[in-house]
């Protein structure tokens, strides 16, 4: 095999097989409240997880659960990051577990109540009992029992109907509770076929409904989700161009580029540029990486007319004749960004093998002639790039580097870092309160990994809660200077306990560094703390793989600081002795230019 | 890599034990996470693996490794 093994290919004896060079920087624990046979997707949720840096333990519970199985505290004990509901149709159809033939007329309502009864039941328990994210694996729609063709006609739609307002009713009764979410079997087995996921044979034998491709795309939609809870999301795309973006090689001529709509593969190759422009769109950042001349790849993107990708797309790129390995390092450096949130296509074995040695994080795909049709579909469904929401940052996140790259540009002809800055001519606006948007505040707690003091992840629900609350600081800088906007790049969160306050999460945007952000984000708590009234400030910091950068955060700004034997950090400092003006850290910057909203 | 190495390098790699610690004579009894759950999916993942399909009497009859390494010798060899 070349490049990655990518899950949404991968078989049961592969991911058993398979090693991930990545290295572990955490445990989870999941546990799975279950009326059928779950255990075979854990190979392929503990594949995807290693490739996350992630080992994972399990508790799963009986096949029933009554209030006496919820309640076994084994399930409980673990204190679980996740919890997978796995609820079985016999409720819905009427009959044993595993049915999948619906009743009819009031009998159907009357199951569909028992259905969701149950459901609410079993969620409110597994509540009481953690605040980890739930997922609900809601079932397929049931098969209608008539055998008049008219009346299949009829009855089916209704049902799908019926089926639809129920998943409808589920979300809305478990909205209450706070982090659950439903994956849809019919939607997850959507792209492999329902056929090829069901087992109804051992469905009956043994309560294991599942082939073991259904297991792995369930697996996809759980990794999906704890990806993006977790901070795991993959940022950037790289696209060689010749055979991948187009077909043929551009040196050879732009007659010899392959870009006709009408023509297969052609019709491919722009099927993969329509999506890696709806993926830059989306915030994905998409480069070029191409054993080239530039003017030659530069000279089809401006001229070729069946393009779809265009210059404003493309967030980074190199063009020339090193290793593809060494421009990826380079690439990574100019973002500055990790090499394991990249994703590397290519259609050359070689370019990936070699890609795979000197770069083992960097996810690899290998687009060949055959597989490039099924390339937008496998990377869509690899789930590498999906987040809990897209926030108007995402939308313009290929025109935020772009700028950032003439302000690099820029700082490389001022002569000192502090006059590089007041020559950007900075304008900061804090956000607090319920001015700041929560789902911009949750992406950023889930997407930033350098600049982040404990790395703790919060949803957007999460966030609400913090916001609405009057013992919770949050606030959000936004930043714009003279070559355009950065959005909102920094977050804090803080909140009083008796004569304290403490920061819980401070994080900045890899592409607000150097601009003291994180300064003005402490001032705010400051400025909070003293309008309280409290006597002390606390912060921590909880090292995680790739935090190393803030480390010396709070000795920084005068905390007295206490490290325990792995690193985490508690810091403190009296506030009648603590004045952040008083440090020479943004002592050249003009804090008159910030204002609080 | 022989069939018998894959089935025991994947029967390692799922009850979460060393490679060298499993021989032909490994069985539920020896083997303290070979439970029928994880007995479950290292058959489906034989099945797919060698692409044939076990039927129930098959399944149950499988009582250690070298049954496992046998039945899917027959299975694929006719």
């Amino acid at each position: 095999m070349v490049g990655s093994l990518l899950l949404p290919e991968a078989s049961l004896s592969d991911v058993l097989l398979a090693k991930p060079g990545v290295e572990i920087e955490d445990n989870l624990h999941i546990t799975v409240l279950r009326e059928f046979t779950t255990e075979p997707i854990a190979p392929y949720l503990d594949f995807g997880l290693k490739e996350m840096g992630f080992s994972c333990s399990y508790t799963h519970s009986n096949y029933t659960l009554f209030p006496g199985d919820l309640e076994q505290e084994e399930l409980w004990q673990n204190d679980p990051d996740f919890v997978i509901f796995a609820p079985d149709t016999h409720l819905l159809y009427g009959g044993a577990a595993g049915q999948s033939f619906a009743p009819t007329g009031e009998g159907f309502d009357g199951a569909l109540d028992a259905f969701i009864q149950n459901c609410i039941r079993v969620l409110s328990f597994a509540r009481s009992k953690t605040s980890a994210p739930i997922f609900i694996l809601f079932p397929l729609a049931p098969y209608p029992f008539a055998t008049g063709i008219a009346q299949h006609n009829d009855q089916g739609p209704l049902l799908a109907h019926h089926f639809a307002a129920l998943r409808t009713a589920l979300e809305d009764e478990v909205a209450s509770l706070g982090h659950v979410q439903v994956i849809s079997l019919s939607e997850a087995f959507l792209f492999v076929g329902i056929q090829a996921c069901l087992d109804r044979r051992r469905q009956f034998a043994s309560l294991t409904p599942f082939t073991p491709v259904g297991y792995r795309e369930i697996a996809l939609e759980i990794l999906t989700r704890i990806r993006a809870r977790c901070g795991k999301t993959k940022k950037v795309l790289v696209l060689d161009c010749d055979e991948t973006i187009w077909g043929g090689v551009s040196g050879e001529g732009e007659q010899n580029v392959g870009l006709n709509p009408e023509c297969y593969p052609d019709s491919a190759h722009l099927e993969l540029q329509a999506y890696a422009q709806h993926l830059s769109r989306s915030g994905v950042l998409v480069c070029l990486v191409s054993k080239n001349e530039p003017e030659t790849v530069w000279n089809i993107f401006d001229h070729h007319d069946a393009m779809i990708l265009t210059r404003d797309d493309i967030v980074g790129e190199r063009i020339n004749w090193l290793n593809k390995s060494e421009n990826l390092k380079s690439l990574a450096d100019e973002l500055n960004l990790n090499l394991d949130s990249f994703v590397f296509v290519d259609n050359s074995p070689a370019e990936i093998h070699e890609v795979c040695l000197s770069c083992p994080t960097v996810t690899t795909v290998l687009a060949t002639e055959d597989g490039l049709a099924d390339l937008p579909g496998l990377i869509h469904r690899s789930g590498w790039f999906q987040k809990e929401s897209i926030t108007e940052t995402d939308s313009a996140r290929a025109a935020l580097y772009k700028s950032e790259q003439v302000r690099k540009k820029h700082l490389h002809e001022a002569v000192d870092h502090d006059d590089f800055l007041r020559s950007l001519q900075m304008q900061g606006t804090l956000k607090s309160g319920g001015d700041v948007d929560v789902n911009r505040a949750a992406q950023m707690s889930q997407r930033t990994n350098q600049f982040n003091l404990t790395t703790k992840r919060y949803d957007a629900a999460d966030m609400s809660e913090f916001v609405e609350s009057p013992d919770h600081w949050v606030a959000t800088l936004h930043i714009e200077d003279r070559f355009g906007v950065l959005g909102d790049v920094g977050l804090v969160i803080a909140w009083r306990t008796g004569d304290s306050v403490v920061v819980d999460t401070l994080l900045l945007s890899c592409r607000a560094f150097g601009r003291y952000c994180e300064t003005i984000l402490l001032q705010s708590v400051l400025n909070w703390a003293q309008g309280l009234g409290v006597k002390t400030l606390k912060g921590s910091y909880r090292p995680s793989a790739k935090n190393a950068l803030v480390t010396g955060f709070w000795e920084k700004y005068g905390f007295h600081v206490e490290t325990d034997g792995v690193g985490n950090q508690v810091a403190e400092v009296q506030l009648e002795k603590f004045s952040i003006v008083s440090t020479n850290v943004y002592k050249s910057i003009d804090l008159t230019s910030w204002s609080e909203k | 890599m022989s069939k018998q190495n894959e089935i025991l390098d994947m029967m390692a790699a799922l009850l979460e034990v060393p490679r060298q610690s499993l021989s032909q004579e490994s069985n539920p009894e020896t083997v303290a996470s070979w439970d029928s759950f994880k007995h479950t999916v290292m058959l489906m993942a034989v099945e797919e693996k060698f692409d044939f399909r076990l039927s129930d009497d098959e399944m149950i009859s499988v009582t250690n490794a070298a049954e496992l390494i046998e039945l899917v010798d027959r299975k694929v060899n006719g």
